[in-house]
């Protein structure tokens, strides 16, 4: 029995006093046993210090590896002492480092490798927790690594780990592979962790700067656009680097590189010349360099720059070698460059501007053909040429060739003045001249200057500037008279607002023309609004007509003449204030009708009175004298005698006289007024009238009459009378005719007298005149009973008068005859 | 005794015209009328060989007059005595039944005439 349990790391401390040996302490409760193996060539073991360790010990000793391993079978064995000093030389000897700890972590042994690696001694580290050593400066990470690792190989599960450590001799950074198995008893037990450890820093940090320089070249690659690749020829197995396969846009796991693989993802239009170029170079065993596209498979378009080596074997092309360069920004730049170039030039010479560029030495870098067609230069001038030189060969020509000078002067020595110039030549042509500096970024490189052909655009500025002259004097004089004149006048745009109100047509409207310059009309004066003006204004603007009017104007209560007139721009208006003028009028209208009544009235009291003064003649006059004529005849009859003969010839002369008194009153009294007409009626009136005519003028009447009783008004029948009168008075005393036809109809609304001549014909103008007393007159009566009148005249065809009167049925003119 | 009724308004040319009858045709009786009532009262009462008519009466229209005269039965023939000369009014007479048309400025001679020429024809017709 032991006295105390043994602690296995103090037993294996006595037992191997620093030797490398291998010890098991088995814990027992009578006779703690030591199996000492003294194993041939093992050494003899020392056990010196174990046995003072233990109350009751036996040894037992065993010759050989077989004999030690049958007592072990026996049982009862504590602690086995195994000399194992050539082992231990040998495993001390290596440079992995080995040790063997407890399930717990304690360290039972370790060889001299880590030992070495520590500075430690191996009574130092054994009976100690392994990671509290100080084997090397762990971190506290790397530490937890280890710890984990050891109890996890101490419950069956090897682990194998790498870690970073730092030599605490040293401090240099040392990896180590590690691994941490567990070792089992005869029991399949596990009994002890064996942890082992490789130095692999120097491979880790090879490894590493492969790792990185891979790294490094992929990036560059990557950044370069530039991709590898290499060609058996032979097998045709084809390596991409990665780049390449992202140059095509190609997956790894979808793509196998082959060549017929990379002609296939050449653009069709490049991979003729793709096989040419890898043929010859095959054929020659030659490097080559050229540039075809791709066609991804998106269908985008790249460009690549490839370089290619041929590597021979035994004179002939065994594998290619190469790279691409992705130069499809650079190409795309070129193209776009190309185009540019393309597109200036082109512009440069389709330009109706003469163009010339020069450089700060004063030479032409550019020019196009319109520069040189517009100076009259020889067309061999181009890029190089001497700018100062061509300015004086052309100076002479111009209008002021100094300022010129001056100006070029000026210019070669302000790189960054900007010149707008107008340049005159003699012979009348002129340009404009527009010269600018050319930069490149913020360096000015040069100077544009660009020469336009104005000459026509100056004379027509010229021409436009004289009549834009003359029309601002014609507008002005315009404008004079419009101020000048009394009546209002307005200009109105198509929106209705004003653009010009002169001084009267302001003062009109009570309001400053200033004011209502660009007002809406009918804003200002919304008053107006439906008023006739406001209806005249739109139709002539809309029916684009004149229109003059003369209204009345409610809210200003006066009358108004307007003169309207239309134009595409608006409506000019000329108006004027006619009030006093419509008031004179319509005072002179109603005199007028007054003086038309009053004539009217006269008329009829004449008519009357001569009506009166006829029967006066006829009752009184004519009665006596109808009796003196008869008595005259009875004296006449009575006379005999002597005295007779005397008598009789008194009697005779009083006769003639009375004769001539009775003729005369007839006549008087039918001058006065025809009793025909009232005894007899219109048609009888007319007949007589008309024979009484022919025979007093010899102009031939031709009557177109109704039955005589046809009954007329007295009025209507008198009116038609005396315009008959009038009318032939008229034919006889102007017209010169030879006939006239006289027409009556009556029927029970009107009476329509018609009295045609063929005469010369009435003119307009003897219609008007205000001296045609007899035109007038007819009017007059005809207007006086509510009748009218035309008369119409054709030269060399007479004059047709025509006279509609109303009339009233009934009552017949005949009535008192005499 | 041949009897003529004689129509006008005139005293004084009534009278003249008595004178010229008494001499021309002797034994007559003249009755006198101032206006045409007392014409067409005399005519229907009394029987006249002639009647002598002025136009212009003061009461009424003396075409209107004739032609109620001539519408009398057995009406006697007029000779209508007017100041008138307008031939019109010659026309119209006789449209209207007169049997003569003189005017006032005529001679004696030709009323005379006028009315032994309606006498005779209207004898002729008694006969």
């Amino acid at each position: 029995m032991l006295s105390r349990p043994i602690d296995p790391a103090v037993a294996a401390r006595h037992c191997y006093g620093g030797r490398a040996a291998r010890c098991e302490v088995k814990q027992s409760d009578s006779v703690f046993r030591v199996l000492f193996v003294e194993e041939e060539g093992l050494g003899q073991p020392r056990v010196d210090g174990v046995l003072g360790l233990v109350d009751k010990t036996e040894y037992v000793r065993a010759a050989s590896l077989r004999e030690a391993r049958s007592l072990l079978q026996s049982g009862d064995i504590d602690l086995v002492v195994a000399d194992e000093s050539r082992l231990r030389r040998v495993i001390d000897s290596i440079f992995t480092l080995v040790g063997l700890f407890s399930v717990g972590g304690v360290v039972v042994d370790v060889n001299q490798a880590p030992l070495t690696a520590s500075g430690l001694r191996r009574e130092q580290v054994v009976g100690h927790r392994f990671i509290d050593l100080p084997w090397f400066a762990h971190s506290a990470e790397e530490r937890s690594r280890i710890e984990t690792a050891i109890a996890t190989a101490a419950v069956g599960e090897p682990v194998r780990l790498e870690v970073w450590i730092r030599s605490i001799r040293d401090g240099r950074p040392m990896c180590i592979d590690a691994a941490f198995t567990p070792l089992r008893d005869q029991n399949n037990l596990i009994t002890h962790v064996i942890g082992s450890g490789v130095d692999v820093t120097a491979r880790k940090r090879a490894e590493e700067a492969m790792v990185a320089s891979q790294a490094r070249l992929a990036e560059a690659q990557r950044v370069a656009h530039v991709g590898s690749w290499e060609w058996n020829v032979a097998d045709n197995h084809v390596n991409w680097s990665d780049e390449l396969f992202h140059i095509y846009a190609v997956d790894r796991a979808d793509f196998i590189p082959s060549y017929e693989g990379f002609l296939s993802r050449v653009d069709p239009e490049d991979v003729k010349h793709t096989k040419a170029v890898i043929q010859q170079a095959v054929e020659d065993v030659a490097p080559f360099i050229y540039d075809h596209r791709i066609r991804r498979p998106d269908g985008e378009v790249r460009m690549l720059h490839t370089r290619g080596e041929v590597i021979a074997d035994g004179g002939k092309a065994a594998r290619l070698v190469g790279s691409c360069w992705d130069v499809t920004d650079r190409w795309r730049a070129t193209q776009q460059l190309e185009h540019s170039i393309s597109t200036l030039t082109a512009t440069l010479e389709a330009t109706a501007d003469g163009i010339l560029v020069g450089d700060r030495r004063g030479k032409v870098s550019a020019l196009n053909q319109r520069f040189l067609a517009m100076w009259r230069l020889p067309s061999e001038i181009g890029p190089g040429a001497d700018i100062r030189k061509l300015g004086d060969g052309v100076r002479d020509e111009l209008v002021d060739s100094d300022a010129f000078v001056a100006r070029m002067v000026e210019l070669s020595g302000d790189d960054e003045r900007e010149v707008r110039d107008i340049l005159r030549f003699q012979d009348g042509r002129v340009f404009e001249w527009y010269s600018m500096p050319q930069r490149l970024g913020t360096y000015v490189c040069g100077r544009v200057s660009s020469f336009r052909d104005v000459t026509q655009r100056e004379e027509l500025l010229s021409t436009v500037e004289a009549r834009r002259a003359d029309a601002e004097a014609a507008r002005t004089q315009y404008e004079v008279i419009l101020e000048r004149i009394s009546d209002g006048f307005i200009a109105l745009d198509r929106t209705w607002r004003y653009t010009y109100v002169n001084r009267s047509g302001a003062r009109m409207l009570g309001r400053n023309a200033a004011d209502l310059i660009g007002k809406h009309i009918w804003t200002e004066f919304p008053e107006g609004r439906g008023q006739k003006f406001h209806l005249a204004y739109e139709q002539a603007m809309e029916e684009q007509r004149p229109i003059h009017m003369r209204e009345y104007y409610p809210p200003w209560h006066r009358w108004y003449e307007s003169r309207i007139y239309p134009s595409p721009e608006g409506i000019s208006i000329f108006f004027s204030d006619v009030t006093g003028q419509v008031q004179a009028q319509q005072q002179l209208h109603a005199s007028n009708e007054q003086l038309r009544a009053l004539a009217a009235r006269l008329d009829a009291v004449r008519e009357e009175e001569r009506r009166v003064m006829a029967r006066e003649i006829h009752d009184q006059i004519g009665q006596a004298l109808t009796a003196l004529k008869l008595d005259v005849g009875w004296i006449r009859g009575q006379l005999t005698g002597s005295a007779a003969a005397a008598v009789e010839e008194r009697a005779r002369e009083m006769d003639a006289l009375v004769d001539q008194a009775i003729k005369t009153a007839q006549r008087v009294s039918a001058t006065l007024r025809p009793a025909i007409l009232d005894d007899l009626g219109l048609a009888a009136a007319i007949r007589w009238q008309a024979r009484d005519f022919e025979q007093r003028s010899g102009v031939a009447c031709d009557l177109d009459l109704p039955p005589d009783g046809v009954p007329a008004a007295p009025a209507t029948a008198l009116t038609l009378f005396r315009i008959l009168q009038e009318a032939l008075t008229n034919v006889a005393r102007h017209a010169q005719a030879h006939q006239v036809n006289i027409g009556l109809t009556l029927d029970a609304d009107s009476a329509v007298l018609t009295i045609v001549d063929d005469g010369r014909g009435i003119t307009a103008d003897e219609l008007e005149r205000p001296t045609s007393l007899g035109i007038v007159g007819i009017r007059e009566r005809a207007l006086a009973v509510g009748g009218e009148v035309t008369i119409q005249g054709s030269a060399g065809l007479g004059t047709t008068l025509r006279v509609r009167v109303p009339t009233t049925a009934g009552q017949t003119t005949a009535g008192h005859p005499a | 005794m041949t009897r003529i009724l004689l129509v006008d308004d005139s005293e004084d040319v009534r009278r003249s015209v008595r004178a010229l009858l008494a001499g021309e045709l002797g034994q007559v009786t003249i009755g006198e009328a101032r206006d045409a009532a007392e014409a067409l009262a005399l005519a229907r009462r009394e029987r006249w060989d002639v009647v002598l008519l002025d136009l212009s009466l003061p009461d009424r229209g003396g075409m209107d007059t004739l032609r109620d005269i001539r519408r009398l039965e057995s009406a006697p023939p007029v000779i209508v005595m007017s100041f008138h000369v307008e031939a019109e009014y010659a026309a119209a007479a006789r449209a209207s039944g007169a049997a003569g048309y003189v005017t006032k400025g005529s001679a004696s001679a030709v009323i005379a005439s006028a009315v032994k020429s309606a006498l005779a024809s209207t004898a002729g017709a008694m006969d």
